[in-house]
């Protein structure tokens, strides 16, 4: 598998002196869905924020495409690493959703042409189209959350790097957050959600990387990973619901199988039960 | 930017910490800040200045937490270098090889940043509630102490917001550090702008919380622990005092304060 972005020994300390990352070390491979999983002051946001150079190694080194980041400018690894932030309101300033989503093509220099079939392809994607004369604060919390990512695949980075998208989000959003995210990885580009919320990663993601005190303390699939009651206590954390209710069966089928979503819970209750044999 | 913007974050947020500056009483400390500020505005002589300096510096070390105080001035500097450019140019025009014009811009901005190097050692330690306890104690209105106090405590909150901004439009391709001069200024508004809409959007949420706690509601305040003067206050002012009066006397000759009555 080829390595997008290699962490070695990565260390950062805020100003302030708040240590924020302690030696981590992480390979993200091309076109694989990563999940960066911690709770809050875990050193996720600062880890991810080396990923396009917004900070650069104080101990160690990160490297995109090989590139390392000390050796490039924030424009140039932007355009490989699209981060959506947060907080939409931390970047709109334009008057209206199509300059908003033009904004990075004309920052990276792109013809008239290209800006004009880009922004309309990606705000059709993103259902925004018929928004794209509307100010972007006229729009729902969720309209703004897809208009941020809007803006960020309309110069179609590589690397997508979500950070606390889940954020306020009423579970039709995320499903339909989960929906997006599977297509740009049909599209095969490389996908890092950056979370706290452990349920919304039960499903759809290859990798979990656990964080805690700026360090990585656990890696895994999802099936592993969400079933270590231990790692995620350490790591400030409880059990996603399915797993929680899995363990509590106390069912060594059950158990065995490691089932994450409803569907695989209620078929080997159906398979315990004997129902409909 | 960022710099700047992490020194003032560092600056005003609020960090409870056991040293002896962050225990002496807002009210002292604001006294001392007056006694220490008059003079310089009183001379221009760069001795004076130093030993001002001097003795902010020795605060630093000995009664405060200087790693966080030098933190909050070095994003500072980096404006004050620009200021001295541009005072330079005011002072040196038409002739720009001009050291009269060069010691006086220094003697400006020398000024400038004691009193920022003032404001910081008051600002990184003192508890804003503190603050606001001390305002009131001195007959301000609570209303207004507490508008007062919440636009320092909202410096950080903007300053992280700016850092956030800063941030996203930097990943969107957005540099500031090139084009020439309109061009830059015209690149600040992907930043400006949401950093006020933020900031409008903020005050509306503060204005509802604070009705929905009741503020106002009651003329008198109370507070959980009541600020009290004890030894050390008195111990801090005078002997800031009698460092300025010394310092003033031997180097310009004359008794501050006295003279001045």
């Amino acid at each position: 598998m080829e390595t997008v972005i290699e962490v070695r020994n990565l260390s950062y300390m805020y100003p302030g002196g708040i240590v924020a990352l302690k030696n981590v070390s992480l390979d993200v491979y091309l076109g694989e869905k990563l999940v960066i999983l911690g709770s809050n002051g875990a050193g996720k946001s600062t880890l991810i924020k080396h990923f396009n150079g917004l900070l650069k190694p104080q101990r160690g080194y990160v490297k995109v495409f090989g590139v390392d980041t000390r050796k490039a400018s924030v424009a140039e690894l932007s355009r490989k690493v699209g981060i959506v932030f947060q907080n939409p309101y931390h970047q709109f300033f334009s008057e209206k959703v199509w300059d908003e989503v033009a904004f990075a093509l004309k920052n990276f220099g792109y013809s008239e042409e290209t800006i004009k079939y880009r922004v309309t392809k990606v705000l059709r994607l993103f259902d925004l189209y018929d928004y794209a004369d509307k100010s972007p604060f006229e729009l729902s919390s969720g309209e703004m959350r897809r208009l941020a990512i809007a803006s960020i695949l309309a110069y179609d980075p590589d690397i997508i790097v979500l950070d606390e998208p889940t954020v306020g989000q009423d579970r039709i959003q995320k499903e339909k957050l989960k929906e997006y995210i599977r297509l740009l990885s049909l599209q095969n580009k490389t996908i890092i959600l950056v979370t706290h919320d452990i349920e919304f990663v039960t499903e759809g993601f290859d990798r979990i990387v656990v964080m805690s005190n700026g360090m990585v303390v656990g890696e895994g699939s999802p099936r592993e990973i969400l079933y270590d009651e231990e790692l995620l206590r350490k790591a400030n954390l409880i059990l996603p619901q399915i797993p929680e209710i899995a363990l509590k069966m106390g069912d060594s089928a059950v158990f065995k199988k490691k089932p994450l979503t409803e569907d695989e819970l209620l078929s080997l209750i159906v398979d315990i039960l004997g129902v409909g044999k | 930017m960022r710099g700047i913007m992490e020194s003032l974050y560092e600056m005003f947020i609020f960090r409870r910490e056991n040293k002896f500056l962050n225990n002496v009483d807002p009210r002292m400390k604001f006294l001392t800040l007056i006694i220490l500020m008059t003079p310089i505005f009183l001379t221009m002589n760069p001795l004076f200045y130093m030993a001002m300096f001097l003795f902010l510096l020795f605060q630093t070390f000995t009664l405060a937490n200087s790693r966080r105080i030098f933190f909050s001035l070095k994003g500072i500097v980096k404006l004050l270098i620009m200021f001295y450019i541009v005072i330079y140019i005011f002072n040196a025009y038409p002739n720009f090889l001009n050291l009269e014009a060069a010691y006086f811009s220094f003697i400006s901005i020398f000024r400038f940043f004691l009193l920022v190097y003032m404001f910081t050692l008051f600002f990184t330690t003192t508890y804003i509630d503190d603050l606001a306890q001390a305002l009131y104690k001195l007959k301000v209105p609570y209303h207004v102490a507490y508008a007062l106090v919440l636009s320092v405590r909202f410096v950080p909150t903007v300053a992280k917001d700016i850092i956030q901004i800063y941030d996203a439009q930097r990943s969107r391709g957005l540099e500031l550090d090139k084009g020439g001069f309109f061009e830059r200024l015209r690149k600040m508004l992907p930043i400006l702008i949401p950093a006020f809409i933020i900031s409008i959007l903020r005050v509306d949420f503060v204005a509802e919380a604070l009705e929905s706690r009741a503020f106002r509601s009651s003329p008198k305040r109370t507070f959980m622990t009541e600020l009290e003067l004890r030894k050390h206050d008195i111990v801090y002012i005078l002997l800031s005092f009698a460092y300025v009066l010394t310092t003033y006397t031997l180097i310009e000759g004359e008794v501050p304060f006295l003279t001045w009555m």
